[in-house]
């Protein structure tokens, strides 16, 4: 914990403190995640994803990685692409203020782990970010319909791994993530930084099929 | 067919609009979000709202209105631009102070602008 960390500190409420300093201490910096959800849709999933509304109406969540927002199905597995792609770039706008901004671009590969034959259950999704030269990641998210899926991603040498500790509520678990990549309702976004100032860029998921083998 | 929109914007020479270093490298998307003009947002100092329940979950703030009957999950930087959101830091002070948390080289001037708009939109900022 830098000095830095404990005068910002000083503007968090006393309860919270301690918490907080633990949560950065152990933190790099990721996009920001604010993910809003009725009680009501929770309260379909709820035992099944470890929340319970007590009679006081005082939330306990015991589980808040793997909390769906919607009603998750028992889990069906996962059957699709193991590798996925996505370019990486600036949003095209012909706002001119936007395109005085930096123009930086990469690629970003992923990769499923899943186990079990035939209908498999995804348990680690690893990936590779490679950016143009003398652009710097900070970090990086995935997001399924406009929401944030994935949570404290840290990119360690252009490398992240996503385990089911890493998803949001948005989405179930691993292998809902992996069937939304597949459908193409996922994108990834990466932050860094170029040239002194920062950069983010985006771009959709897609799935590459592998051939079958004859 | 495609036809161009009546709307559609020209490419010109960039607006050049003076303000703070910290506000210099905000995308637009934040003043789409809040339609207010820059200067004014730099300025800005956002508070959370009171009488909101903070649950400490496993790795990030959960925030439960009970008025509205909605919950929120704040990641670690969500959650650090909350309690930042103080009424008394200005918004730009707020982007210093986590670029300090974090030992980054610049002021994250986009993602807190974007956490900030998504958390007036939810309610929890005034």
């Amino acid at each position: 914990m830098t000095t830095d960390k404990k005068s910002v500190l000083d503007y968090v409420p006393a309860a919270r403190r301690d918490f907080l300093k633990r949560l950065l201490a152990g933190a790099a910096f990721a996009a920001p995640v604010i993910a809003t959800f009725s009680i009501d849709a929770l309260s379909n999933s709820a035992y099944a994803a470890g929340i319970t509304k007590p009679v006081n109406t005082t939330l306990t969540l015991t589980a808040p990685n793997t909390v769906g927002n919607q009603a998750c199905a028992a889990d069906a597995g996962y059957d699709g692409p193991l590798t996925f792609q996505a370019h990486v770039t600036s949003r095209f706008t012909l706002l001119p203020a936007v395109q005085a901004g930096h123009r930086v671009n990469g690629e970003v590969t992923l990769h499923l782990s899943a186990v079990g034959t035939g209908i498999s259950s995804v348990n680690e999704i690893t990936g590779i970010v490679s950016m143009v030269s003398g652009a710097t990641i900070t970090g990086g998210s995935i997001t399924v319909g406009g929401r944030a899926a994935t949570a404290n991603l840290v990119i360690t040498g252009g490398a992240f791994s996503i385990t089911n500790a890493n998803v949001t509520p948005a989405v179930c678990d691993l292998d809902e993530l992996a069937d939304m990549m597949a459908s193409g309702e996922a994108t990834i976004t990466i932050d860094g930084i170029y040239q002194g100032s920062p950069y983010n860029v985006s771009g959709p998921i897609t799935g590459l099929l592998s051939l079958p083998t004859v | 067919m495609w036809t161009r929109p009546a709307h559609d914007f020209v490419i010109e020479k960039p607006h050049k609009v003076k303000f703070s270093k910290c506000f210099s490298r905000l995308t637009p998307r934040l003043v789409l979000a809040q339609h207010e003009p820059l200067e004014q947002v730099a300025d800005q100092k956002p508070k959370r709202a009171a009488e909101l329940e903070v649950i400490l979950g496993e790795d990030g703030y959960i925030i439960y209105e009970q008025d509205r009957d909605r919950v929120h999950y704040l990641n670690a930087v969500a959650a650090l631009t909350y309690e930042l959101c103080t009424g008394d830091n200005s918004f730009a002070q707020i982007c210093r102070f986590v670029q300090e948390a974090f030992g980054l080289a610049a002021p994250p001037v986009t993602q807190v602008a974007e956490a900030v708009a998504k958390m007036r939109e939810e309610g929890l900022l005034h």
